[in-house]
């Protein structure tokens, strides 16, 4: 175990998961003080009859719900944002509930900032104060959902808001909204999850208590992946991919951003590929190249989360960093019948992959070596296979 | 990893851990807009020289609204008014507390008082009774046990009325939990051992009691693992900086862990031993930790086989089979308090009987058992623990901890066997 | 500006058919503790325990139903209805919603496994709700067929180890006592 000389460690976020979750959330309510809530939600969560059921569990709570707003798109707008504030406060709101994937959670945050405020300028929070009191705010993850709800980040038409404070208080995990999704669509999210996780505890600056939120991220989703996608997928690995997806938000939130999710947010946004897609392709080429050219190489309790107990204690000390990238390996090759696992299939010219690169070069040549960013892209255009940790 | 078919967890603590954490003081209080806060402690902390470093680190840039460190063992409601009052006539606006269990709780309840603006702590008792955040609230734990500093529940005493109160709130969480190597120290050997073992206690039994979750299970191994690794450098060389951050990040996890899993019949006796005997927390947990292993192995057995892992080593888990590891994992905790026992010259205990006071003098007679058995029954952990206790079972249980023989395991009447590895009797 | 009476305000429902599903247990599960507390020993035994004033009131959030069982003047357990007021509440237990409380009622959360997933907030002192979930315990083991009650607590009582007595007989009595007036 690592401890650093010095490090912090914050989440904010109560996780309230498992049968009849969201039943409690009107008690929730009430015990911070707030009995109106009004609900975030775009229309393929209303669709999928997700806010009925949000309803039905509101039955004999006697309170009422302000608005289920549901217009929150694939893009996030200050537009939908201002919307939703001007709802808020003719219904006479005091709490707020986002249902369903990454962009209802931005919305709701960003909508957050504006009525905890009073608000109708978000550009005013360039900057967001330590000590915010916002008002409380619960996230009902989906099928949909990212991991980005339980951070502490905020994208509005492409400015990003950041402050511990805008982690929710409560995420409410409930099997009843984690609808059935194709294969790619469960799939991706949780791959990306997991590629933040493990990249946060393979970081030097790791310590013991992200350390156990990335195990236990990490954990949840080996076990439940192939489960969740295979033959329907049981209502229970979902409920632990979404807890598994959940926590990821929060780890993420805790660690410095690293050369992998750098690397795939750049290639998304220069591509218009899915930053999933990319965080998913690029993680076993990441530990790869970690393991083989940097000399502090992969901590071998990664294979503790990835393998489970009675194989990490099986194997040699040595080879246990080997054995955690190997199986990661194994485990994103066997997706290639759903999803693309080489950047070559994405048709991504070699320019772009260069410009990538150098984009993130500069913030992690220190700690990778020169070129490592496009060695990095390179293996994982041509799909390299697992090196062992030879050069 | 089981994910448990209903679950709740909380940690809403913000970390600072590290060699000089405490340096940060002024940052923290600036973030959460505090220009005076007030200290509590206690004679004993304040006595060690601990009080200097936060001092230190308040400097001249933070206006200190006083030290208060007339907080005793069995602190109580009339402690927490009197301190309430001199944070009203200082003016303060925050609190920072140094110190073990009994001072944190009194500072949350010094907190209730002066951010509910009221005088009868009668008011906040039990679930929902708070529901706004408090004033900021600092910990600064100078032992690596209580946990308390993660916990969101104070225990407060009314000696007038001869009750204990009971306030469960997540209101009660403190804002900031500040981990630095400096203020353990000091600490002795035996008091190292047995807040250690408190703190292995916390997590042992978060891993098999009733409301474990994925992030009580991975933060309990975490702590286990470090207190294993660190343990005996912490009594042995207590000048080791690195082992002594360790701990404290340890104790931390684990009351993590436990504070959302909650605790079983170890905690249960344990408390009761204390309430009955005054012995100190810590030394009931070293002793009855295997004992309260031991006794739910048939339901738990699988989990307790697991714990092998961060307690001995990879090596030892992978050459053991599956069976075999709970019954191992129970020996490795004897031979800790064994060792221990060695290490502190024979002050830390290894069984009821050998706990004795700063005189000699035995502190659990063996007649006040019966006593012990009947009160454990009406402690909460119970609710958690996997399988039940009536009189007889506990006063077993106490009996072979008196005299420090493992438990006669074909006597235990057992309900349902849910352990997936049997374990013979 | 949008036109916000698009998204119209929501009034919570109502569960009217679970709302008395659990009321007509409470009824049964408290005429029940009165009956084992004239019969049973051990029930006995723990309510001697107890302190004269002892009043419980088990009910849902946020508005029922619910059930008190305290004792009276002279001491005796009684099942005293649903009405708290004019009674002074020593042991508050409240279900925090009707869900809840079903999964309880229908046997699919034990008594502990109700606690152990936070479903309950108990304002009173702590050795009070010890005895009176043991006292629901042995009330249910009464009241249930053992593959039921099995699953409901943690360890199923021996029948070898009681009296044949109580065993049947004990039975029999208090669902006697439940059922009639």
């Amino acid at each position: 175990m690592q401890i650093p000389d010095y490090f912090k460690f914050f989440n904010k976020t109560r996780i309230i998961s498992g049968k009849k979750a969201l039943e409690n959330i009107p008690y929730e309510l009430q015990s911070m003080d707030s009995v109106k809530p009004l609900v975030v939600t775009d229309k393929r969560s209303v669709d999928e009859g997700l806010a009925k059921i949000l309803i039905d569990a509101y039955g004999d709570s006697g309170l009422v719900i302000g608005a289920v707003f549901d217009g929150v798109t694939g893009y996030t707008s200050t537009k939908a944002v201002l919307d939703a504030a001007q709802l808020f406060r003719a219904r006479g709101c005091d709490s707020i509930i986002a249902m369903g994937g990454e962009n209802c959670a931005f919305t709701a945050k960003a909508l957050n900032l504006l009525v905890s405020y009073k608000t109708d300028d978000l550009l005013q929070f360039d900057s967001l104060p330590d000590n915010m009191h916002l008002r409380p705010f619960i996230v009902i993850p989906t099928s949909d959902s990212s991991g980005r709800e339980t951070s502490t980040r905020s994208v509005i038409d492409g400015r990003i808001y950041e402050s511990d404070e805008l982690m929710p208080d409560i995420a409410v995990i409930d099997p009843r909204m984690l609808k059935k999704r194709g294969k790619a669509e469960t799939i991706l999210p949780a791959l990306r999850a997991m590629a933040e996780a493990v990249e946060a505890c393979t970081e030097d600056a790791a310590n013991p208590m992200n350390d156990s939120f990335a195990f236990a991220s990490i954990q949840l989703i080996c076990e439940n992946l192939a489960a969740a996608v295979n033959g329907g997928g049981s209502v229970k690995a979902r409920l632990g991919l979404a807890n598994g997806i959940a926590i990821s938000g929060i780890v993420w939130s805790n660690a410095p951003e690293g050369i992998g999710s750098a690397l795939a947010e750049e290639l998304a946004m220069r591509t218009g590929n899915s930053r999933e897609l990319c965080a998913a392709i690029l993680l076993p080429h990441t530990l790869d190249y970690k393991l083989k050219n940097t000399k502090k190489s992969v901590r071998g309790e990664l294979l503790l989360p990835v393998a489970g107990i009675d194989r990490y204690c099986a194997a040699a000390e040595a080879e246990r960093g080997l054995l955690g990238v190997e199986e990661i390996f194994g485990m994103v090759k066997g997706m290639s019948k759903h999803i693309p696992v080489t950047l070559k299939e994405l048709n991504i010219p070699r320019y772009i992959l260069e410009s990538t690169a150098e984009a993130v070069e500069d913030s992690f040549a220190k700690m990778y070596g020169k070129g490592g960013a496009l060695m990095i892209l390179e293996s994982a255009y041509n799909g390299d296979g697992f090196s062992g940790g030879k050069k | 990893m089981q994910i448990p078919g209903y679950y709740e967890f909380c940690n809403k603590v913000k970390t600072v851990s590290g060699h000089n954490a405490l340096d940060k003081l002024p940052e923290m209080l600036a973030s959460v807009n505090s220009v005076k806060p007030l200290i509590i402690t206690d004679k004993g902390v304040n006595g060690a020289g601990l009080i200097e470093p936060v001092k230190k680190a308040l400097g001249t840039k933070v206006k200190s609204g006083g030290v208060y460190d007339d907080v005793p063992a069995d602190s109580d409601v009339k402690t927490i008014k009197d301190i309430a009052a001199k944070y009203r006539a200082a003016k303060c606006d925050s609190i920072i507390a140094v110190g073990g269990g009994s001072v944190l709780d009194t500072a949350k309840g010094v907190n209730i008082l002066v951010s509910e603006n009221s005088d009868n702590l009668m008011n906040f008792v039990g679930f929902g009774a708070l529901k706004r955040r408090l004033k900021p609230l600092i910990a600064v734990p100078t032992t690596s046990g209580t946990g308390s500093e993660m916990t969101l529940v104070a225990v407060i005493a009314d000696h007038e009325r001869d009750v204990k109160m009971l306030f469960p709130s997540l209101f009660l969480l403190p804002d900031f939990a500040v981990l630095d190597s400096r203020m353990t120290k000091t600490l002795p050997a035996a008091l190292t051992a047995f807040t250690a073992m408190d703190a292995m206690t916390h997590a042992c039994e978060a891993y098999t009691c009733l409301s474990k979750n994925p992030l009580s299970d991975s933060t309990a191994v975490m702590a286990i693992k470090l207190i294993s690794d660190n343990i005996m450098q912490g009594v042995k060389k207590p000048g080791d900086m690195e082992a002594r951050l360790a701990l404290a990040n340890a104790s931390a996890l684990a009351g993590m862990s436990f504070s959302n899993s909650m605790v079983g019949m170890i905690h249960a006796i344990g408390h009761s031993i204390g309430a009955i005997c005054h012995v100190p927390h810590g030394v009931c947990m070293s002793v009855l930790l295997p004992y309260g292993l031991e006794y739910n192995l048939h339901k738990t057995g699988l989990l307790t086989g697991e714990l092998l892992f961060p307690l001995k080593g990879e090596e030892a888990y992978n050459s053991a089979k599956a069976e075999e590891r709970p019954l191992l994992t129970i020996r490795a905790i004897r031979e800790m308090n064994s060792e221990l026992r060695k290490a502190t010259g024979g002050k830390h205990p290894t069984c009821l009987k050998e706990i004795v006071d700063r005189d000699g003098n035995m502190m659990v007679p063996r007649e006040v058992l019966s006593d012990i058995a009947h009160l454990s029954l009406n402690d909460g952990a119970m609710v958690y623990n996997p399988e039940d206790l009536d009189y007889n079972d506990a006063l077993m249980v106490l009996e072979k901890a008196w005299e420090g023989e493992p438990l006669d395991r074909k006597k235990i009447r057992k309900g349902k066997q849910t352990s997936l590895v049997k374990v013979k009797d | 500006m949008m036109n916000i009476n698009k998204y119209p305000e929501i009034k919570s429902g109502s569960k009217l058919i679970k709302k008395i599903y659990v009321a007509v247990m409470l009824w049964i599960v408290g005429r029940a503790i009165q009956a084992a507390s004239r019969v049973d020993r051990e029930v006995k035994e723990e309510f001697g325990r107890l302190s004269d004033d002892f009043m419980m009131h088990l009910h849902v959030l946020p508005s029922g139903p619910g059930m008190i069982v305290g004792k009276d003047k002279n001491g005796k357990v009684r099942y005293m209805g649903w009405n708290p007021k004019g009674k002074k509440i020593t042991l508050d237990m409240k279900v925090k919603n009707i869900e809840g409380a079903i999964l309880m009622f229908t046997f699919q959360e034990s008594t502990c496994v109700a606690s152990a997933n936070n479903r309950l907030a108990v304002s009173g002192n702590v050795p009070d709700t010890m005895a009176f979930i043991r006292i629901l315990n042995i009330v249910e083991t009464y009241l249930l067929p053992k593959i039921i009650t099995s699953l409901a607590v943690k360890r199923y009582p021996k029948w070898s180890q009681m009296s044949p007595l109580r065993k049947y007989a004990g039975r029999v009595l208090v669902y006697v006592r439940t059922f009639t007036f």
